[in-house]
């Protein structure tokens, strides 16, 4: 055991290398994040890697030892959403053709599995098992049957790390299935992680979006597929006078329970509201926007 | 007793207190992401804290570091957050001995809930929890019972280590 009373001169010294240590810690903080990222792979790849090994195989272990009828109807239902994208992406492969865009080849989405890790600092985001060579991106979609997950902030070649709805930092453009209203998606923290919200934020105060209405995504910036449902209203949260209105909703998804996922691997949004019947009518600002740059 | 069977003593005593750190950390990493049990305690803050008692200020916080680069590593915002927490609480739990000696079950019990508390509040803080819309009350509610959790845990530990040790 090392001596610790030590003589005065000796303790300042230690304070001073621990102070020393301690702005390290700091500039790690303080760097960006395209600095922090190669360290944080190259702990995922050596240190973490057996044990991210492991709960890929319980994960997989899990999911074959899960009631039977259930593993079948979440296969149906992604099944069905695959069927869907095929058509879909059959339909826009023959829009462009007759446009003359360039033929882009490959379904829209993979499926992929979640890995969880316990780790404190990692609360609210998951591992998948799918990465760049599979053509998941930085922004990538992460969707379940039930609507959508989270989004894809890491990649690597093999895994990438996604950040499910509950992360502070999640935020989605979305609107009322029916397009009444539009707005932004983010979390609302409830007292146990089980009871985490959403809410539908900067709605236009006049438009009043009734309980039970469904939220999807809006496809507003282009990042994430139209029409892929987060939530269900399920009250109004809060009323900023003459402005706006902030709804909360109950989320399509579960984080907790989710193992099998599909992730987007084509950037550009897309429309994924046939998939979910979703009638909303094409948005105005987007028209907006298709008017002014034919202008 | 003679001096050279006292330090050797005291040295099989250090190495298997490094082997029971060495296996806190283990279990840690095989529990929490292996396992993905987050009702487990966070043997890492427990690891942080036993073994800084038996380090100088200058290897309490570097150790410290290293520990919380590990917490940190799956850390998509405020990387590095915790390794300030666990440098400044190491640092801290290092110089405590200065202040309190011995290793009774009811000090570990103590310095272990003020040990994680302190974690939870820098990591709270340097991490920009409330900028993102965390609560700050948190840290008086869920933070306490958390570092209590963690401060049992360290007991169970201990109790289990010197079980098997046979050292106090």
């Amino acid at each position: 055991m090392l001596d610790f009373d030590g003589t005065r001169r000796a303790r300042r010294k230690d304070a001073a290398i621990a102070a020393a240590i301690l702005l390290v810690a700091l500039i790690l903080l303080a760097l960006p994040v395209e600095y922090q990222q190669p360290v944080r792979q190259g702990l995922r790849a050596s240190v973490l890697q057996p044990f991210l090994m492991l709960q890929g195989q319980v994960t997989q272990r899990r999911g074959s030892a899960v009631d039977v009828g259930q593993i079948r109807a979440q296969r149906d239902s992604l099944a069905a959403l695959a069927a869907a994208q095929a058509s879909l992406s059959e339909e826009n492969r023959q829009l462009r053709a007759s446009l003359g865009l360039q033929q882009r080849v490959g379904e829209a989405f993979i499926p992929a599995n979640v890995i969880r890790a316990g780790l404190t600092s990692a609360e609210s985001t998951f591992i998948l098992d799918v990465g760049r060579a599979d053509g998941v991106f930085v922004g990538s979609t992460v969707l379940t049957a039930d609507g959508m997950l989270g989004v894809v902030w890491e990649v690597d070649e093999r895994s990438s790390q996604a950040i499910d709805w509950t992360h502070p930092d999640f935020r989605v453009s979305a609107m009322t299935a029916d397009g009444t209203a539009y707005g932004l998606i983010e979390p609302r923290r409830g007292p146990s992680r089980e009871s985490d919200m959403l809410a539908l934020t900067g709605t236009a105060f006049q438009v009043d979006v009734r309980p039970g209405r469904r939220v999807v995504s809006s496809g507003r910036g282009g990042l994430h597929p139209r029409g892929i449902p987060i939530g269900t209203v399920i009250g109004i949260e809060e009323a900023d006078t003459g402005w706006r209105k902030s709804y909360l909703l109950r989320p399509a998804v579960r984080p907790e329970a989710t193992v099998h996922v599909m992730v987007g691997v084509r950037e550009g949004g897309g429309d994924l509201g046939d998939v979910w019947q979703v009638t909303a009518p094409p948005d105005p600002l987007q028209d907006d926007d298709a008017d002014g740059g034919t202008d | 007793m003679p001096t050279g069977v006292r330090t050797d003593m005291a040295s099989r005593s250090a190495k298997s207190f490094w082997i029971f750190i060495a296996v806190l950390i283990l279990l840690h990493l095989t529990l929490r992401v292996g396992l993905a049990l987050t009702m487990v305690p966070d043997l890492l803050v427990v690891a942080a804290l036993l073994g800084a008692r038996r380090l100088s200020g200058a290897g309490a916080a570097f150790y410290g570091l290293l520990l919380g680069i590990l917490a940190d590593s799956l850390a998509l915002v405020a990387f590095g957050a915790t390794s300030v927490a666990f440098v400044v609480a190491c640092f801290l739990g290092a110089r405590s001995r200065n202040l309190f000696e011995g290793d009774s079950y009811l000090f570990i019990i103590v310095y272990v809930f003020f040990g994680a508390w302190l974690v939870e509040a820098i990591r709270f803080g340097a991490g920009g929890a409330m900028a993102r819309g965390q609560e700050p009350m948190l840290l008086l509610t869920a933070a306490p019972l958390t570092a209590l959790y963690i401060a049992l845990a360290a007991v169970v530990a201990m109790i289990a280590y010197r079980a098997l040790s046979g050292h106090r």
